[in-house]
C-alpha cells in the first residue's frame, strides 16, 4: 500500500517539504546578514487545514478501463511562493535582515518539523496496532 | 535533500564570516606599522565586503566575500621626532587603524558567525528526527 495514497500522508510529506524549504531560505537570509542590499525573505504561510479539508472530501473515480482519465491530484497544493519583502528598517548598506526575526522562525520552523515528524510516527503506529504487531 | 543545501548555505555564511574574522586580525596585528621611510605610506586598513552569487550547482544562493578593499580614511600621525621615518616636522605617519572600531567588527563577526552556527544545529536536529522516522 502506499502511504501517500492516505490524503493525510500526503499532507505530512507536503507539510515536510514545506518547513524544508523554509528552513533554506532562513538559511540564507541569515548567512546574508551583511551582505549590503540584501533584502531579507521568507514564504508565504500555506493554509493546510484548507488543503486537509480539501483532501478529505476528495472522491477518486476508478478507472476501470484504460482510456478513462484519472485527475492528477486535487490543484489544491502546498505551494512555496515568496512574501513581498518586507519594508523593515534597513542599514546603512541598505540589508533589511534582523537576526533576532530570523532565529525566531528557524526555531518556529524546528518545532513544526517536530510537531509534523511526531505525528507521522503516531498515524504510523497505529496503522501497526490496527494490523496487530507491536508498537515500537 | 533540502535541508543539505541548508547547511550549505550557512556553512558558506561562516566562510564568509571566517575571512571577515581574518582581516579583523590583520588590521589589529598591524595597528602600529608605522611608515618605513620619511613620505612612505603606513599599513592601510582592509574592508571586507559580501556579495549573495547564485550556486548554479545546488540552485541556492549563498553568500561570498566580495572584495577586500583599502579603508580610504586619513592616516593618523604622531610626533615622534627621533623616529627614522619622521618628517621634517618631527611627526610619522601611522595605520588608519582604530582599535574600537576593529574590536565592534570582530563582534559583529562573532554573532553573525553564532546565528548561522544556530542554523546549521536546528537544520541538523530536523534531519535526525526526519531520519528518526525510519526507526519507529
Amino acid at each position: 500500500m502506499d502511504l501517500n495514497s492516505l490524503p493525510l500522508f500526503s499532507l505530512i510529506s507536503q507539510r515536510l517539504g514545506w518547513l524544508t524549504e523554509r528552513q533554506k531560505v532562513l538559511a540564507e537570509n541569515v548567512a546574508n546578514i551583511d551582505t549590503p542590499g540584501y533584502r531579507a525573505r521568507d514564504l508565504k504561510p500555506v493554509d493546510f487545514g484548507k488543503l486537509a479539508a480539501a483532501a478529505a472530501d476528495r472522491l477518486q473515480p476508478a478507472a476501470t478501463d484504460p482510456r478513462h482519465m484519472t485527475s492528477a491530484g486535487t490543484g489544491a497544493t502546498a505551494r512555496t511562493e515568496f512574501t513581498k519583502p518586507i519594508p523593515g528598517e534597513a542599514t546603512l548598506s541598505g540589508n533589511t535582515v534582523s537576526i533576532e526575526t530570523e532565529m525566531m522562525k528557524v526555531a518556529e520552523t524546528a518545532m513544526d518539523h517536530q510537531l509534523i515528524t511526531n505525528l507521522y510516527r503516531k498515524h504510523v503506529g497505529m496503522l501497526r496496532a490496527v494490523l496487530g504487531r507491536s508498537q515500537a | 535533500m533540502d535541508l543539505m543545501k541548508t547547511l550549505r548555505i550557512s556553512a558558506a555564511g561562516l566562510t564568509a564570516q571566517t575571512a571577515r574574522m581574518r582581516t579583523v586580525a590583520e588590521n589589529l596585528a598591524n595597528a602600529d606599522s608605522v611608515a618605513s621611510a620619511p613620505g612612505a605610506d603606513p599599513y592601510r586598513r582592509k574592508v571586507v565586503t559580501f556579495k549573495n552569487v547564485l550556486d548554479r550547482a545546488s540552485g541556492t544562493n549563498l553568500v561570498r566575500v566580495d572584495r577586500i578593499a583599502r579603508d580610504q580614511a586619513q592616516f593618523q600621525k604622531r610626533f615622534d621626532p627621533t623616529h627614522p621615518a619622521a618628517d621634517a616636522e618631527g611627526y610619522v605617519l601611522a595605520p588608519n587603524v582604530n582599535s574600537l572600531i576593529e574590536a565592534m567588527d570582530m563582534r559583529q563577526a562573532q554573532r553573525s558567525y553564532e546565528a548561522n552556527l544556530n542554523v546549521i544545529e536546528v537544520a541538523k536536529a530536523m534531519i535526525q528526527r526526519t531520519v528518526d522516522i525510519l526507526r519507529s
